[in-house]
């Protein structure tokens, strides 16, 4: 299973775990399968996360520029008050570099799947 | 009068013995421990005789956080293989955070993250007793939560700061209230008594460098929690990631290769706190 935001879940995707409401309130059970109609409603609800089964990045075909870019952006939003920085500088550098790596093993790992097929 | 405005709200603050969830069992399992004679035993029995909170203990100890891999069925189980201190951490930070469960859900999340990613940089470097590492990362912004039940109108103002401001919470707290959690931290590690190892990660995790007896533990909680918010687990009150002092990856021989190496694990861990 993974968690993923709400932006990157897709219709046939299985819930792994309920979608809940602050209080503990079930709003979703685990097991169900979204619709893309039950996403509309979760996104009107407020909900940013949710936790699928499986690997996304196997369903989403290894990990594309926009992921990657998606995750760059954060960066860039999370390191936004350490401009002149140096030292944040070089670690957001490192982080970036993670990300990079991280997905260029996704995608080769998807590569290799597909040989296998 | 600011010097007086500040003693006052040092006052309010430490008034937690007033906080409603902070069980009596506390209080009487410190005696206990205080006595060298005393067994695990029978702290554990007195542990035990609060249903609710034993149970809340051994769903903490069994979570991946501490990673042991059969399942901890009792409490005296708990206390021979963590330790009392990690147990008191933990029932410390269930009751505290039990009060704000509705608008702090977040920060709890954020406390978790903190002990998953604190407990896999204290195994990843190889350090003793990487449960403590856990329970420091576990409470490291307990004093956050003190400050917002005991002064709920500093709360407001506070989170209204981070937003008006873009600053972080940490800075927000220090306009506010001329102090910030990192300070409550070491009050209520010395009201509650708390070891002097967890006494320094609590109150230096946002300047580890200046931790002098503990340094070890100080970095670490540190890096966990720059960590918690780089993954975006739960939320620790403004949405930056939190400064990495120069020096302290190096300090703690965290090489990019290491980093990675803990990344990679949280990345999966994280789910299963989910």
């Amino acid at each position: 299973m993974q968690k993923i935001p709400l932006q990157l879940a897709k219709p046939e995707m299985v819930l792994a775990k309920p979608v809940t409401r602050e209080n503990g309130m079930v709003l979703i059970a685990a097991g169900t399968v979204l619709t893309a109609g039950l996403i509309t409603k979760l996104d009107n609800m407020g909900v940013e996360l949710l936790v699928v089964e499986g690997e996304t990045l196997e369903m989403g075909g290894g990990c594309s520029e926009e992921v990657l870019a998606k995750k760059r952006e954060r960066l860039d939003h999370l390191f936004r008050k350490f401009a002149d920085d140096k030292y944040m500088q070089q670690v957001k550098q490192v982080i970036s570099d993670y990300y990079a790596r991280q997905c260029a093993l996704a995608a080769a790992a998807q590569a290799a799947r597909e040989e296998g097929q | 009068m600011e010097e007086d405005l500040r003693t006052k709200q040092k006052g309010a603050i430490l008034a937690v013995k007033d906080l409603p969830t902070l069980p009596g069992v506390l209080q009487e399992v410190a005696i206990l421990v205080e006595n060298p004679n005393s067994s695990t035993d029978q702290i554990s029995k007195a542990i035990s005789k609060d249903q609710v909170l034993s149970a809340k203990v051994l769903k903490m100890v069994n979570s991946p956080i501490y990673g042991f891999p059969g399942r901890i069925g009792s409490i005296q189980h708990a206390l021979v293989l963590l330790g009392f201190n990690v147990i008191k951490g933990i029932i410390i930070s269930t009751s505290v955070f039990e009060v704000m469960n509705e608008n702090m859900k977040g920060l709890w999340e954020h406390s978790l993250g903190c002990a998953l990613a604190s407990s896999a940089i204290a195994r990843a470097i190889g350090c003793k007793d990487p449960e403590e590492y856990a329970v420091a990362g576990l409470l490291h912004d307990i004093g956050k939560v003190v400050a917002a039940v005991q002064l709920p109108e500093s709360r407001a103002a506070i989170d209204a700061l981070v937003l008006e401001k873009d600053i972080s919470y940490r800075q927000a707290e220090s306009e506010v209230l001329g102090f910030a959690h990192d300070r409550i931290n070491l009050w209520l590690c010395n009201y509650w008594n708390l070891p002097a190892n967890l006494k320094e990660g609590l109150s230096y995790h946002h300047r580890p460098m200046s931790a002098t007896l503990y340094p070890k533990i100080a970095q670490v909680v540190h890096v966990g929690n720059f960590l918690a918010r780089l993954f975006g687990v739960g939320n620790g009150g403004d949405n930056q990631v939190s400064v990495l002092d120069e020096g302290v990856l190096e300090a703690l021989e965290i090489t990019p290769e290491v980093l990675f190496k803990i990344m990679d694990g949280l990345e999966r861990e994280f789910v299963d706190l989910a």
